[in-house]
């Protein structure tokens, strides 16, 4: 049987002043919380002696920001207080708000939230754009969005999609971008030449007895004539006995018929005016594809920009067949543009992932929607070359 | 600190502020279109408050080592410190916007859960061990006097093997003192032993014993393992006259007494083990999450 032991025995055991002495247990507790506290603010005092802020950001700065991420005073001018615009504007003349103008713009750190990662400084929650833009009835999905409000206006043209590019066109049907080619931006077209784009089919002919001969595109009546008289002065010219032949005329009731005695200036003026009327009078001249406008023919307003409100890149959406947007089978001479309804664009952008925040589209600063360099935003554009 | 039904107000209390921060941050992350930083005034509620709760929590450590520091129970302090700091992580979690944030908030953030989940840890194993403690070391002792234990317990096996053993036996009786009675234990004089040879308890206790009363190397020594023990014990008993098999038992119940105080050590150290990590990395994130109050505040 184990010896008992007496209470004092059991009592002699403990050392009645054990507390007073450090026990290791607790020795290196205090140690590592030293030493943690140490590490810690070692690490921050290491920073602080290479100036470097970093360890105080809030998350990574933007990538267009990065240069300036480790020196937080860079943008936070003032202690204890909100960003303030002039720290953007020292560097960013940006623009106000897109038309309408608002009285008063939101700060820029409103909708530009820095500190979200490399990428997000331009992303914009749609809730920003709610925020204000409640007469939409704030458009939480692109499911609820409007639908397009195109440019409407009076193209001054004639063109029918369908019949270029039917299977019995001459020369075989035309391919989408046989005409049309992306601009540098990706977003817009390059404007369509009549040289480059339907001179090959259309050339600008006006007399049978010399097929070869050509007038430039885009004149203006003057010019074209003075063009017409130079070419057939040079014919005449060339063959005078044909300026002294008899010009021929139809019979008008009340007249004999007889033609008029020929001389230089009718045989000219006759050949121009016969040249004239092929090109500037029927369907086959120029009114084959302008309209007339109350100075002759009226030059084109095609608009570079169908939706000003908003942008589309063409270059991002080149893997989608330009037919999938674009519903040309029934687009004759009067009516030349195919825009897409919004319901085409929510086949991928509501229901199949793409994105859908307000800021795939539309853009807050009015410099961020410019009118491409030497073209007219909306209204008339340029005469077709 | 046990888990009982003496926890239920605080831990409905815990429950009603979680779930009123839960239902707060839900309406504010509601209306941020970019998503809830600590910077807005929800975020700075947030943090502020589970800031102030590290601070509080803390000063636990403040309260144990000013005994005399009055204000309020020490049960009491431990329990605000459990609720409150489960209370903490999720209003961090809030504070953050569940975003890690830049390279201090992250570290905040990650000392924070270290914290918050060594201190649950803390929480359970108390709840646990000390039960297993109680069952299976009955003649516990101080934690830091387990060493002074051993080395008296090593003298008593010298004295049991010098001879001096026997000399006093405790006598178990019932003793009556007016109205009181209770059972005593009281020392008597114990018939000296005849002369015997003591050789093989002197030489098992130098090469056996000896080391299984260090400090350290106890696992390693054959007397750690019940039944090694018990077959060394019986060897011994057969080397020895039966005079001395009293003693060689003694013996045994002071290496059954060693193997206890070992059991105990190492419970302790899964009961306090947990604070290596839960106490230094909490002042780092007292003194990291000031510096961050004031860098974020500035900014």
């Amino acid at each position: 049987m184990a010896k008992r032991k007496t209470t004092k025995e059991i009592a002699d055991r403990i050392d009645p002043q054990y507390f007073t002495r450090p026990h290791p247990l607790r020795t290196w507790r205090r140690r590592a919380s030293l030493g943690a506290c140490g590490l810690g603010l070692a690490w921050l005092g290491i920073a602080f002696a290479l100036g470097d802020q970093r360890p105080y950001l809030d998350g990574r700065v933007s990538r267009a920001h990065a240069f300036v991420e480790e020196d937080c005073a860079k943008c936070h001018v003032e202690a204890f207080s909100a960003l303030p615009d002039a720290a953007c504007s020292a560097c960013h003349a940006a623009a106000p708000h897109a038309p309408p103008a608002l009285a008063t713009d939101p700060a820029c750190a409103s909708c530009h939230r820095e500190h979200r990662g490399r990428e997000a400084l331009q992303v914009v929650a749609d809730g920003r754009c709610n925020a204000c833009h409640q007469h939409h009835g704030g458009v939480r999905e692109f499911a609820g969005h409007p639908a397009f409000r195109v440019v409407d206006q009076d193209q001054r043209i004639r063109f029918g999609h369908a019949g270029h590019l039917a299977p019995g066109l001459a020369g075989g049907p035309l391919a989408c971008n046989a005409c049309h080619v992306v601009d540098a931006s990706g977003e817009a077209f390059q404007p369509i030449r009549f040289d480059a784009h339907c001179a090959a089919c259309h050339p600008l002919g006006f007399d049978v007895d010399h097929p070869a001969a050509r007038v430039p595109h885009a004149l203006d009546a003057g010019e074209l004539k003075l063009r017409l008289d130079a070419f057939y002065l040079g014919v005449l010219r060339e063959d005078p006995a044909r300026a002294t032949e008899a010009e021929p005329r139809s019979p008008v009731p009340g007249r004999d018929g007889s033609p008029p005695p020929p001389s230089w200036e009718r045989a000219l003026e006759a050949r121009t005016n016969g040249a004239l009327r092929v090109l500037l009078g029927g369907g086959a001249g120029c009114l084959l594809c302008h309209t007339e406008g109350p100075e002759g023919v009226a030059a084109p307003s095609i608009p570079r920009d169908w939706m000003p409100r908003a942008r589309f890149s063409h270059a991002t959406h080149r893997f989608t067949a330009c037919s999938h947007c674009h519903d040309l089978s029934g687009n004759d001479r009067a009516t030349v543009s195919a825009l897409p309804k919004i319901a085409t664009c929510r086949e991928c952008h509501a229901l199949s992932g793409a994105r859908t925040s307000c800021t795939t589209c539309h853009l807050f600063h009015a410099d961020l929607h410019p009118p491409p360099a030497g073209t007219a935003r909306v209204g008339r554009a340029p005469p077709v070359r | 600190m046990i888990l009982d039904r003496s926890q239920r107000g605080w831990a409905l209390s815990t429950l009603a502020a979680f779930l009123v921060a839960t239902v707060s941050y839900a309406i504010t992350a509601a209306g941020e279109p970019d998503g809830p930083r600590g910077g807005s005034a929800p975020g700075l509620l947030f943090g502020g408050a589970a800031y102030a709760i590290v601070l509080f929590a803390a000063l636990l450590g403040v309260r144990r080592r000013l005994a005399g520091w009055q204000v309020g129970r020490a049960a009491g302090w431990l329990r605000a410190h459990v609720w409150l700091g489960l209370l903490s992580y999720p209003l961090i979690l809030f504070h953050a916007g569940f975003r890690f944030g830049g390279p201090l908030a992250f570290t905040l953030l990650v000392l924070f859960t270290l914290v918050w989940a060594s201190g649950v840890a803390g929480m359970l194993i108390q709840h646990f061990l000390p039960r297993i403690l109680t069952e299976s070391v009955d003649q516990e002792t101080v934690y830091e006097q387990i060493d002074q234990v051993c080395a008296q317990l090593r003298r008593e096996a010298e004295t049991l093997v010098g001879g001096a053993g026997g000399k006093t036996a405790a006598v178990p009786r019932a003793k009556t003192a007016g109205a009181i009675q209770g059972r005593v234990v009281e020392s008597r004089s114990a018939v000296e032993e005849p002369a015997a040879d003591r050789a093989p308890l002197e030489r098992f206790l130098a090469d056996t014993m000896a080391a299984f009363f260090a400090s350290k190397g106890v696992r390693s020594s054959p007397l750690w393992e019940h039944h090694r023990r018990a077959a060394l014990f019986a060897g011994l008993r057969q080397r020895v006259v039966p005079a001395l098999h009293p003693v060689t038992r003694d013996l045994e119940a002071l290496c059954s007494q060693r193997e206890q105080l070992e059991i105990q050590r190492r419970i302790h150290l899964w009961m306090h083990g947990w604070l290596f990590v839960h106490v230094p990395l909490a002042y780092a994130l007292v003194a990291l999450g000031a510096v961050h109050a004031v860098a974020a505040l500035s900014y």
